[in-house]
């Protein structure tokens, strides 16, 4: 199966999702107005991956800044991965945010709420980057 | 009026956004490049008034919700009679007072459409932090993802994030329309 490979624009986040490698990494903005169009074929690729994943996935967020309709296409992202992971396969998330953003801190603790996956929460302070 | 009147006019209103403290405002249209556009000039001179990153976060968040849900409601209207009135309607003004940013937005809406904001707003308005957070949950975990919009989600997020400093108003414009505005505190 391809690799999705997508930069990332001022409204749409940049895109890593390497099957070889389990790695996917979603990072920078996702404020897109229309949100099924973005994260749509994202979540189609996941139902293809799940078949014959990577013996570790690692998803990886790391945004700036999100609106609540991609809020809503993360959560489907994170469901199906938790759907692979209930299923046996290994899974983990990281889910990197600010140090001043308490909103993104408040958004990864209520995905953890939701879903039954190893979210770990990873601090970082841009300003000193 | 004569051109010297209106250039007079104008610079009082230049003057009383100057005694406001306003960083920012746009009146007209929305589109996504235009949403865009207002993003971009917010993050800058957020950045130019020293705005502390967790606030500049917070104020563009709430933006976003604020001009997108503009968006998608008149994105979704009829090309009726009062459909150009409405769409060149939405507004917005950010500006610094006291030690906080002040969010003031709003557009025209049919009646209709103010009833049933207003039950949805009355419901919201009603919970406190606990009761807010467990009606976030409920609404962002669907089985169906919506293909337009937040579904409904924005206000909710509006609320958590500017920790219910928010004040709404419905003002009748005529028999068919109303001005909906919203007041958001950001400390």
């Amino acid at each position: 199966m391809d690799n999705i490979e997508i930069e990332g624009t001022p409204k749409t986040p940049e895109v890593r999702f390497t099957h070889e490698s389990g790695q996917l990494i979603i990072s920078g903005r996702s404020i897109p107005e229309n949100s099924y169009q973005f994260y749509e074929p994202l979540l189609t690729w996941l139902d293809d991956y799940a078949q014959s994943p990577f013996a570790v996935t690692l998803l990886t967020f790391q945004l700036d800044y999100f609106n609540t309709s991609s809020s809503m296409y993360i959560l489907g992202i994170l469901k199906k991965l938790e759907k692979m992971y209930l299923a046996g396969h290994q899974a983990q998330v990281k889910w990197i945010y600010d140090v001043d953003d308490e909103d993104m801190l408040q958004t990864g603790e209520d995905f953890k709420q939701i879903v039954k996956l190893p979210i770990e929460m990873v601090e970082i302070d841009q300003e000193e980057a | 009026m004569n051109s010297l009147t209106c250039l007079v006019d104008l610079y009082k209103c230049y003057e009383v956004l100057k005694e406001e403290s306003v960083i920012f405002s746009h009146q007209g249209a929305l589109d996504g490049e235009m949403i865009d556009i207002i993003i971009q000039l917010a993050d800058k001179k957020l950045v130019k008034a020293n705005a502390r990153v967790r606030i500049k976060k917070k104020i563009i968040n709430i933006l976003v919700e604020c001009l997108q849900n503009s968006y998608h409601y008149t994105a979704s209207l009829p090309n009726e009679a009062d459909w150009l009135m409405i769409i060149e309607s939405p507004y917005v003004i950010v500006s610094y007072r006291e030690d906080a940013y002040y969010i003031l937005t709003g557009n025209l809406i049919t009646r209709e459409r103010a009833e049933a904001l207003k039950k949805r707003i009355d419901e919201i308005t009603r919970l406190d932090d606990e009761g807010l957070q467990e009606h976030y949950i409920r609404s962002l975990d669907k089985d169906e993802l919506p293909k337009q919009g937040g579904a409904g989600l924005g206000l909710i997020d509006i609320m958590r994030r500017a920790h219910h400093r928010v004040s709404f108003s419905f003002e009748e414009v005529d028999e068919k329309l109303s001005r909906f505005s919203m007041l958001i505190k950001v400390v």
